[in-house]
């Protein structure tokens, strides 16, 4: 097992020189592991070539030009900016909460709908959605724990305007994965939510 | 010295994706048809990769290797999009694995086969076979493997787009070449160049 390693790392040119004599003069007087040598030097060299030989379809160039002029396209900044930080998102909401509560301002109607049918759509974790989609970074859920949100049936994302009624909601490990009925009013730009009524089904 | 990324042009920014990060597609695609072992699997892989990449490119520190850079996306896509329905490392329990490959190594009787078998593994033999032989080992090693036999990079650099420790990486290596070699092994005894059983061959 010892020499195997040592054989890949020679055959990787990962060994210091006095090592490389060391392995080079044991594979002059041991037949297996000059075979295992021959086997997996060639294997490596016709991987390479193969590499270099392997051309993308003509079309795939342009494909994905299209789809990133189009992706580009469809992502208003907005909703980029909020999916960016969730933390900001949360300070973005606690300071409306404060507004609500200290000044008794009314939400702008601009973008606001006061959803009366009641609305289908899912309890996730909020951290959970931005590390799915951008793994390349930390999961912000290892740092500061799970926060439930809403997904709407079109995929979208809510916070949650986090009244007293809600708390059943808010404990994640309680309301995890699960569908929830509710009628309340949506803040597009904010991408909140406050819910008025609910049942957790 | 470096301009910051966000007082440059916004224009600029599909010139230079174009010139540092597409013309790398033929790479992406190949190690992408290694990792999904099938054309179509390859291309989405390989356009999900570049938009991400895209869409996080002004990350990307001007001057390093973007080639690697990319490569680590396409890792991070391939492990959350691809590899849901396809085998990991965490289904071979290495233990068992790799007894039955140390026996099988330790009882290669090169005496029973042909005079010089060094030749007769030839490249033909290993370029019908190797595809195969990559496609047969979990994820997590084929990609260890297709980092360093197709793109050359050392260890560190693959510890690096893999994002776990050196150790790891010559595990890996390790792990998924006793496979490879297994695998044309077995096939090099198939076709009669060398014998992994002594008393299978005297019974011949």
């Amino acid at each position: 097992m010892g020499t195997d390693k040592l054989l890949f790392a020679y055959i990787d040119g990962e060994l210091r020189s006095c090592d490389e004599t060391l392995v080079s003069d044991h594979l002059a007087c041991c037949k297996q592991c000059r075979i295992k040598y021959k086997l997996l030097t060639t294997a490596k060299k016709s991987l390479k070539k193969k590499h270099e030989e392997t051309l993308a379809p003509s079309y795939l160039a342009d494909k994905i030009r299209n789809s990133i002029k189009t992706g580009t396209e469809n992502q208003g900044t907005t909703k980029r900016q909020l999916y960016y930080s969730p933390i900001f998102a949360l300070a973005a909401a606690l300071v409306l909460v404060i507004a609500v509560a200290f000044f008794q301002v009314r939400p702008c109607q601009y973008g606001h709908i006061h959803a009366t049918n009641p609305f289908t759509g899912k309890v996730v974790c909020i951290g959970c959605e931005y590390h799915k989609k951008h793994p390349e970074t930390a999961s912000p859920c290892e740092t500061h724990g799970h926060h439930a949100a809403i997904m709407t049936a079109d995929g979208r994302i809510w916070h949650i305007f986090p009244t007293a009624n809600v708390k059943e909601i808010l404990d994640y490990s309680n309301s995890k994965n699960k569908t929830l009925q509710f009628s309340g009013e949506f803040f597009n730009e904010a991408q909140l939510l406050k819910i008025d009524d609910f049942s957790l089904l | 010295m470096s301009v910051p990324k966000s007082l440059m042009p916004q224009g600029n920014k599909n010139e230079r994706f174009e010139k540092e990060a597409l013309v790398h597609v033929n790479i992406l695609y190949s190690l992408a048809l290694r990792l999904t072992a099938n054309e179509q699997g390859a291309e989405d892989l390989v356009q999900d990769t570049f938009i991400r990449a895209f869409r996080f490119f002004d990350r990307y520190e001007e001057g390093t290797n973007c080639r690697a850079w990319l490569c680590r996306i396409l890792k991070n896509t391939f492990i959350n999009q691809y590899r849901k329905n396809r085998k990991s490392s965490d289904d071979v329990s290495f233990d068992d694995v790799e007894d039955v490959f140390e026996t099988t190594i330790k009882e290669t009787k090169l005496l029973n086969s042909p005079a010089n078998p060094e030749k007769e593994l030839n490249t033909k033999v290993i370029d019908e076979r190797i595809e195969d032989a990559l496609s047969e080992i979990p994820d997590d090693y084929r990609l260890a493997v297709v980092l360093s036999d197709m793109e050359g990079y050392s260890y560190r650099e693959i510890a690096d787009i893999m994002e776990c420790p050196l150790g790891t990486v010559m595990s890996r290596l390790y792990r998924g070449r006793k496979m490879l070699q297994k695998y044309l092994l077995d096939y090099a005894e198939e076709m009669g160049i060398v014998s992994l059983s002594g008393e299978r061959a005297g019974e011949v």
